[in-house]
């Protein structure tokens, strides 16, 4: 398909450009997001509960999605007890901006398997991938009635990544993945070696991985993609495009 | 994948006209659908389908809501500006109430096209997947919404050269 150029690869001192370009750096705020990933942690987990009783081993939620779930419910749930709390304390104290909505509020409802307790030693059993079965751990839900603000994120399976940095890591990713979208493979490398500076332990490793094979594939540097490829295995759910690489780098 | 693909959701739902006080509850709408399907989502397609649900759940939003805000000239005089003022964050903001008031003279269906290429970067063949549209049919939507956007932004650009010819 010819593509024409596109108006912020252009000259940007048009009025065009300049009203495009201020949608750029549009981003959720971190109450947004935070909310949010609040909700996919929630739903994501009822989802997986759902499918281990109704489905077959093959069509189940896969593991690697489930713990993807569970480490950002656990970095997002102590924003869910705040949020929980503070509406169980009573709405009149939540600033205007803190206003629940509909879906959000709904969340409160949603039974929460992974959700945190406070203690270190309340790690979940990890679902056993060899038995098929995605059934969340039961774990008991502890909410402190008030939170600090300055509280570190309760421990949960091996996830040590401090809540704080989840925005900062999904603006890294999401700038990464711009770049790639635009075609920039040496801009995308950028963005994958500072998220890997910023965050060498950090949530997204595999999607980070993926892309740096991509961007490495587009230079013509298969040596190395081949490389990646190897250590990323089957790619888990984004294997399909790991073999799209591998039949580029055969 | 699906945590690395909400500001991008956000993004396409916040240009597809829907406001910004409703945004947070149509991405999480988006993200409950997304998780029931979770299962059935095929592997590589997670950005398209989040894509694609946001696009009906904006389109459904819409539909519920039809209200079109006006451009503001003074927004757009003080975007204008060769020596803006020092408050940058407060001229992006304006900027982007411009943007949303030009987009909002697009069809959805052509503005759904023009924010996913102009602004997503996504390529055509994905607007194709992820509308599930005729390579065809995206192009031709493209082609139509470039050409109504520069439109709307000669307008925009004329009425600002006539308000200060008067001035």
């Amino acid at each position: 398909m010819n593509e024409p150029k596109r108006y912020l690869d252009g000259d940007r001192g048009t009025l065009s450009a300049r009203l495009l370009a201020s949608a750029e750096r549009d981003a959720p705020s971190d109450r947004s997001l935070q909310r949010a990933l609040a909700l996919a942690a929630a739903v994501g987990a009822a989802t997986a509960t759902g499918s281990a009783g109704a489905t077959t081993a093959s069509s189940a939620v896969s593991v690697t999605v489930w713990l993807k779930w569970l480490a950002v419910g656990a970095l997002a749930g102590g924003v869910t007890a705040q949020i929980g709390s503070k509406l169980l304390d009573g709405g009149s104290e939540a600033p205007p901006a803190a206003r629940p909505s509909s879906v959000a509020s709904a969340e409160l409802a949603v039974p929460m398997p992974p959700s945190l307790t406070t203690g270190a030693a309340a790690a979940p059993a990890l679902p056993s991938a060899s038995s098929g079965s995605t059934t969340p751990p039961a774990l008991t839900v502890a909410v402190p009635s008030a939170l600090p603000p300055s509280a570190p994120a309760a421990p949960a399976a091996s996830v040590e990544v401090p809540k704080d940095t989840l925005r900062d890591e999904l603006t890294r990713i999401d700038a990464a993945q711009r770049r790639q979208a635009a075609g920039d493979a040496a801009g995308t490398l950028a963005e994958l070696d500072a998220y890997q500076r910023d965050f060498p332990k950090g949530r997204f490793q595999s999607e980070a991985a993926l892309l740096r094979a991509e961007a490495l594939a587009f230079q013509g540097k298969c040596v190395t993609v081949r490389r990646l490829a190897e250590e990323a295995g089957d790619g888990g759910v984004l294997g399909r495009r790991w073999a799209a690489l591998r039949q580029r780098c055969p | 994948m699906v945590a690395a693909y909400l500001p991008n959701v956000w993004r396409f739902v916040r240009r597809l006209g829907v406001q910004e006080h409703d945004v947070d509850d149509v991405v999480q709408e988006v993200i409950v659908i997304v998780a029931k399907k979770l299962a059935l989502i095929a592997e590589g397609s997670e950005r398209a389908f989040m894509m694609s649900t946001a696009y009906r759940v904006a389109s459904d939003h819409r539909r519920a809501r039809k209200r079109r805000p006006e451009v503001d000239l003074d927004d757009a005089r003080e975007l204008s500006d060769p020596n803006p003022g020092p408050d940058a964050l407060t001229e992006q903001h304006q900027a982007r109430r411009m943007l949303d008031s030009v987009l909002d003279d697009l069809p959805l269906e052509q503005r759904a096209v023009f924010v996913l290429y102009e602004l997503e970067g996504a390529t055509m063949a994905e607007i194709a997947e992820t509308l599930e549209l005729a390579p065809g049919t995206v192009a031709s939507r493209l082609r139509r919404a470039r050409e109504l956007f520069e439109a709307r932004v000669s307008r925009l650009e004329r009425s600002l050269s006539t308000e200060r010819g008067e001035e």
